[in-house]
């Protein structure tokens, strides 16, 4: 086994053994599962009354379901993911085991990629607890399936991304409150870079902020539609937090 | 087996480290001594792997620590001041996951493991969780981490910090075990500890190495210039004159009635409070220096100290 699995395999172990990550697993069932159901009680509610006017075509269980329950999942992991990202590396410098993972054979890029990996396992579980709704609904009626994967994979694909900026954060500092709300204003702060386009009305400036604008994003995988730019969007601002993150800890050997 | 050459290292602007260069010899304990902020920990950090040197080489076994850092880790055992534990996890499964870290294969994974339990004698604590354990029982998991994959060569930085004199006793008896498999480098405020346990010292100051080499040398060394302290009841001009002519005495120090003696290899004190007899000056205290890490290094590192008579 190289240093790397054993890495996450430890980490791995270290979250899925401790009743953080099911205090946390529970508190979004608790919250998801009252609010799925109403929201899917009011749809049949809705289709029922709509049915005899004949646009019940126009009200579909992606529209009206699946994309307001990602929304809300969506919004609870925004704030969760950084619960998980500031165990990473801020834990490790407050409890001196940094020393250890520096003075291993491992590199700094296996080090960010072994805690990234973990990151996004743990979160994955979380979104695959959120897939569970509507894996359910569709042994009960027919939805359909295309859709709803793109969404889950977009809400993958935003939370790989929030643990990328977590990971970057929480190799700044030995404080592990201070890596959480670090990590929520990075990623609150990403969903406000795309409004700095109003603020220019053409030019470079104008076409960078409205090409980082995460809003149309997630309202395309949200609906079910899989767009490849903004597919490239989120994997850019991975690789840009995970580079950084890499730099830093390579920096601090020279420090 | 490890060898450091002129090696540099700087915090911002300030030098930490200046061309330190030194040798040691496979299977020695060798005690790393100098004051607050002479570099120990700094030098520690490089031959670990922890920072890179700005100037300079490390080699252990030969091989590099700039070019190949990730197989010259494998060769290196480090135990920091405070031990690096993960207090969720019990003794055995920290010491596989050490052992994985480093690189060890997977079919000498419990024979390593169950070997260093042996040798730090955490046999009957091995399946309790570490935040349990007592400081003791911490820092020998400590070194059982920085063992277990059977490196060459083993760092420690002040591990017997906080400890009681049962539990140094304990370390160093730990550590004398080790000897000869492991080359060992021990970085210690108390001279005690490396007077009776190591082979060799090497003592740096701002960042340079001022001694190296075996106790028995480094400390008459260090003690050519020694220090006796009197106090007495009545001060006496005669008394001092009479001290400053005896054989080997460099000179006297008078403050009201104290007196420091300044003298050479050869004890003088018997001869000393003869004169004080002879003069009835009628003593109170003598004391001669103590070989303690503070004079040690005052005299090795600022030599002009021991020059005030």
């Amino acid at each position: 086994m190289s240093s790397m699995q054993a890495l996450i395999k430890k980490d791995l172990k270290s979250f899925f053994l401790s009743p953080q990550f099911y205090l946390v697993a529970f508190i979004c069932t608790l919250l998801w599962s009252p609010i799925y159901i109403f929201s899917f009680g009011l749809f049949l509610s809705q289709l029922v009354n709509v049915w005899g006017a004949g646009s019940a075509e126009f009200m579909t269980y992606q529209s009206r379901v699946l994309s307001e329950f990602v929304s809300l999942v969506h919004l609870m992991l925004l704030i969760l993911v950084n619960s998980v990202t500031m165990r990473l590396l801020t834990e490790e410098k407050k409890n001196n085991t940094y020393e250890l993972l520096m003075t291993s054979p491992l590199t700094s890029w296996q080090l960010v990629i072994a805690k990234y990996i973990v990151g996004v396992i743990v979160v994955s579980v979380l979104v695959g607890i959120a897939f569970l709704y509507p894996a359910t609904t569709a042994v009960l009626g027919k939805i359909s399936w295309s859709a709803a994967i793109c969404s889950f994979v977009g809400l993958l694909l935003f939370s790989a991304m929030y643990v990328a900026a977590g990971i970057m954060v929480s190799s700044l500092t030995r404080s592990v409150l201070l890596s959480f709300l670090l990590a929520l204003i990075v990623n609150i702060g990403l969903w406000f870079l795309g409004s700095g386009a109003e603020a220019f009305d053409s030019g470079w400036a104008h076409s960078f902020f409205q090409a980082v604008n995460l809003d149309p994003v997630f309202k395309d995988f949200s609906q079910g539609l899989f767009r490849l730019p903004g597919v490239v969007l989120l994997l850019s601002w991975i690789g840009f937090f995970l580079i950084v993150t890499e730099r830093w800890i390579e920096s601090s050997r020279w420090k | 087996m490890l060898r450091v050459e002129d090696l540099s290292f700087y915090y911002g602007p300030r030098k930490i480290l200046d061309g330190l260069s030194f040798e040691i010899r496979k299977g020695q304990l060798v005690g790393f001594l100098g004051p607050n902020g002479a570099g120990k920990t700094t030098t520690m950090s490089l031959i670990t792997g922890l920072f890179y040197p700005m100037q300079g080489q490390i080699f252990i076994q030969n091989i590099s620590m700039t070019k190949e850092p990730l197989i010259a880790k494998k060769h290196v055992g480090f135990l920091p001041e405070h031990a690096p534990l993960y207090l969720d996890m019990t003794v055995s499964d920290y010491l596989y996951f050490v052992a994985e870290l480093k690189g060890v294969e997977k079919q000498n994974l419990q024979s390593y493991v169950k070997e260093a339990i042996e040798k730090t004698r955490l046999g009957e604590v091995h399946t309790r969780f570490i935040s349990r354990l007592s400081k003791g029982y911490r820092q020998r998991v400590g070194l059982a981490q920085a063992i277990v994959a059977k490196p060459a060569l083993i760092v420690l930085d002040e591990p017997t910090v906080g400890f009681d004199p049962q539990q140094v006793q304990e370390f160093k008896n730990l550590l004398k075990s080790l000897r000869g498999e492991h080359t060992v480098l021990w970085s210690t405020h108390i001279l005690a500890d490396v007077e009776d346990t190591c082979d060799e010292v090497i003592v740096i100051d701002h960042g340079r190495k001022v001694a190296h080499g075996p106790m028995s040398e480094i400390v008459p060394r260090a003690q050519q210039r020694r220090e006796l302290h009197l106090t007495v009841r009545l001060p006496s001009l005669a008394f001092a004159k009479r001290v400053r002519e005896l054989p080997g005495v460099m000179g006297v120090e008078e403050m009201q009635n104290r007196y420091v003696v300044i003298y050479g290899k050869d004890d003088i004190a018997d001869q000393v409070i003869e004169l004080a007899a002879h003069e009835k000056v009628g003593v109170l205290q003598i004391e001669t220096d103590k070989r303690d890490l503070q004079s040690l290094f005052l005299q090795l590192t600022q030599p002009e100290a021991g020059e005030r008579a």
